[in-house]
């Protein structure tokens, strides 16, 4: 498959409100990860631009957990570097570390303390801590704060790690399926409290998620992994107009993919000497003798991480 | 809310803070009256009979003790929490988190650790602060290797292995106790313990990812240990779980036939829950036991020291405390394999209700029973062989009562127990096992009058609850209540 290269009209609005930052938030360059020799992350790279928002998406067990937590250094990659906000993450100090929020797939929660007490603890570390937004969340979230940790539910156990992260008002926000517990209304609060953070201080969003409405409502950028990279990122409006799959025998979509100088994000053969082949760009309204459909966000999941 | 409601908190409250969270005003109460009240028994006792001068020394003695052990208490507890807390994935993104954590772990050390010593060093004889000092960083180690065997092994054969040191080894030993005990080889001692103890703490790196996941491992399978799932992996989980593959695929086998649906209840508990499991479990571990005993023996450290032999067996009370735990494993695979055996239960011929209950708590006794018969025979067997080491039976059997009792009240309750009541029935059984010690010392009991009286005991306390287990909820425990 091929890197699609949109221009990324939506983040670099938003990356005003970092306008004195380094030009990347996160730079992946060659990351390479494999576990008992299976290879998991393949000579990846990836940019991540102050303010950006962005969904990575993939299929189960294709990386997106491990890429993100190499992202922060928290596993060692046998090749390849990391930096975030232009030093490498090996040098990660703790000016860098009050820079990041990360909200992790299993909850990493002290379940012996109460809310309360946690919040408490970790504010305890960091220079900046929003404590009027943690107890606005708090309140709005309906989390119980002296209840003990254990007692909470899954998703109670969720939002207080979505808390946690947003109060010490991270420059870079990673993201590691936060909405998996959380019922409808719970993800779309939570999405607007991300949206806002985006708005209000610039911060740089990534995250992983399999609910693809929910990306539709936030996600600015998409990121497609498959085969251990990045194999297509590029603002969701963009993907969504730009982007058609396109039908018939394979000569003949060929041609027509040559005649409009069309980029093929992914190619399938169908029965009947057919193609199906997925293309971006500038499209004919209807191509000779040729299917030509608009895609569903779910399409376009289900073709790009083949 | 005002914007004060979460001031700071360091990790060293963390640690009170989480002992606050889950302990009642009622427990607290109960610990102070015993820590201060028992203490205060002595002078009560010799103010009443007029030799209160002796009263109040057997009183400070208490104190003494009791204020070690509440010192070791803490930190252990503080060991704990600051593990607890170290967590790789924080570690490596929370600002400065695992440098603040190792200076609350050294200092803490340092501050509890002076304290008992100084006050062993008081009490007791010279080297006895040097030891004290020693057993905290012990403390710590094995809460971060939580290895009953390994603590098992070094209490009870250390003192055994001491004396087949040559002489020159033991002086230098010696010699070593002496410098330790001076106030410099104290001072020595507390800054080597805080030196090896700042290596606890993890910076999140790679390394401590490994380790901390091998120690949840290891906790886990501690805790599964006490419950009975530590035997399901490695190669004695393959011996163990032989039985069970060859009664599984005799089901299947012979499904269309309709095998008694109450066999396939059971065979969804897993191999560890099974029968064999269970009786080859007491095997392996009675002939790791005689395997000890006969090298024990061969190398004539029993004829070192009569007290060598009675170290031995005791320790050996710890040990098959942790083994029956891994062994008498049904009870516990009841509840924890709930999502199995309710997939099961809805086949067709299953049996509902008492008539389950029945065959579930015959199920229960037959397996508990036999372990109780091949036990004793076994521990038996190996009395008989090595003198010396008759208390071993007190211990088998002890801890068998309680087992019972605990599955008395699981029956009851439709549940598994909570460790705290684990504790209050086995702390008595632990003062029976030591009169029964006392009592075969003078002859006054035998072996067989021991294992007698347990089993005259339990027995009409089984057929009391029998009831209990008939009507507990449907399918228990996939039905249990609470």
């Amino acid at each position: 498959m091929n890197t699609l290269s949109l221009p990324q009209s939506q983040s670099a609005g938003l990356s005003l409100a970092n306008s004195g930052a380094p030009a990347t938030s996160v730079e992946v360059r060659g990351l390479t990860l494999s576990y008992a020799g299976r290879p998991v992350l393949d000579q990846l790279d990836w940019q991540l631009l102050p303010g950006q928002v962005v969904g990575l998406l993939g299929r189960n067990g294709v990386g997106k957990t491990t890429l993100l937590e190499s992202l922060l250094g928290l596993r060692d990659a046998t090749g390849g570097e990391v930096r975030l906000f232009g030093s490498p993450i090996a040098l990660m100090d703790d000016a860098m570390r009050a820079r990041i929020g990360f909200v992790p797939q299993q909850s990493q929660l002290f379940d012996w303390l109460t809310p309360r007490q946690l919040l408490a603890y970790f504010r305890s570390f960091y220079p900046k801590w929003n404590a009027a937004k943690a107890e606005a969340l708090m309140a709005r979230w309906e989390i119980p704060q002296d209840q003990q940790i254990a007692k909470l539910s899954g998703g109670q156990q969720q939002r207080l790690s979505i808390v946690r992260a947003l109060a010490p008002e991270p420059d870079l926000l990673v993201l590691d399926e936060p909405v998996s517990s959380l019922d409808p209304v719970g993800r779309r609060d939570f999405l607007r409290e991300l949206v806002e953070q985006v708005l209000d201080r610039g911060t740089t969003v990534v995250f992983s998620t399999h609910i693809l409405s929910d990306l539709e409502r936030v996600a600015f950028n998409v990121a497609f992994m498959a085969g251990g990279r990045i194999t297509v990122q590029a603002p969701l409006s963009d993907l969504m107009d730009g982007c058609r799959r396109i039908t018939g025998p394979a000569s003949r979509v060929d041609a027509h993919v040559r005649a409009s100088q069309l980029t093929v994000l992914s190619r399938r053969a169908l029965d009947g000497g057919e193609v199906a082949v997925l293309a971006a760009g500038e499209h004919e309204a209807r191509p000779d003798g040729l299917g030509s459909d608009a895609l569903s966000l779910e399409d376009l999941f289900a073709e790009l991480t083949l | 809310m005002s914007a004060a409601a979460f001031p700071g908190l360091s990790p060293t409250r963390a640690a009170w803070q989480s002992f606050a969270t889950r302990k009642r005003w009622w427990e607290w109460a109960l610990w102070a009256l015993v820590l201060v009240g028992v203490p205060l028994v002595p002078s009560a006792i010799g103010a009443f009979k007029g030799e209160f001068r002796h009263g109040a020394f057997v009183s400070l003695l208490f104190f003494g003790a009791f204020a070690l052990v509440v010192l070791a208490g803490l930190w252990g507890l503080q060991v704990t929490t600051l593990m607890n807390q170290n967590h790789p994935t924080l570690a490596r993104l929370v600002p400065g988190q695992p440098r603040r954590l190792r200076i609350n772990l050294v200092l803490s050390f340092l501050v509890l650790s002076s304290a008992a010593g100084l006050i062993a060093q008081s009490m007791l004889q010279s080297g006895a602060g040097a030891i004290l000092i020693a057993t905290f960083v012990y403390i710590a180690i094995s809460l971060r290797w939580p290895l009953a065997w390994a603590t098992t092994g070094i209490l009870g054969f250390g003192p055994l292995l001491q004396q087949r040191l040559p002489p020159a080894a033991r002086d230098l030993l010696a010699e070593a106790g002496r410098a330790l005990a001076t106030p410099l080889g104290m001072a020595c001692l507390l800054t080597a313990g805080a030196v090896f103890l700042a290596g606890f703490i993890g910076d999140g790196d790679s390394l401590h990812h490994a380790r901390y996941d091998r120690l949840q491992r290891r906790r886990r399978a501690v805790k599964a240990s006490m419950a009975g799932e530590a035997m399901q992996s490695g190669w004695l989980g393959r011996l163990l779980s032989r039985g069970y593959q060859r009664d599984f695929e005799r089901v299947l086998s012979n499904a269309q036939a309709g095998r008694p649906g109450f066999k396939r209840e059971m065979l969804a508990l897993g191999p560890q829950a099974h029968i064999t499991a269970t009786m080859q479990g007491l095997i392996v571990f009675t002939g790791i036991l005689a395997f000890v005993l006969i090298v024990f023996r061969l190398t004539g450290v029993f004829d070192l020291d009569k007290g060598a032999g009675q170290g031995f067996a005791n320790s050996l009370f710890g040990l098959v405390g942790v083994l029956i735990g891994g062994v008498t494993q049904l009870r516990a695979c009841l509840v924890r394999r709930r999502h199995e055996q309710a997939l099961v239960s809805l086949l067709p011929g299953v049996p509902r209700g008492r008539a389950f209950n029945r065959q579930l708590a015959l199920a229960l006794l037959g397996q508990y029973f036999a372990l109780w018969a091949l036990g004793s025979v076994l521990t038996s067997l190996v009395l008989l062989l090595f003198s010396g080491t008759q208390y071993a039976v007190i211990a088998f059997s002890t801890t068998l009562l309680g087992g019972g009792l605990v599955l008395l009240r699981d029956w009851t309750n439709g549940a598994l127990i909570k460790g705290w009541l684990a504790f209050l029935i086995y702390l008595p059984l632990m003062g029976v096992a030591f009169a029964a010690r006392l009592a075969m010392e003078r002859g006054a009991l035998s072996v067989g009058t021991f294992l007698a009286a347990a089993v005259i005991v339990l027995v009409p306390l089984f057929a009391w609850r029998w009831h209990a287990a008939l009507r507990a909820p449907m399918a228990w425990p996939v039905g249990r209540r609470g």
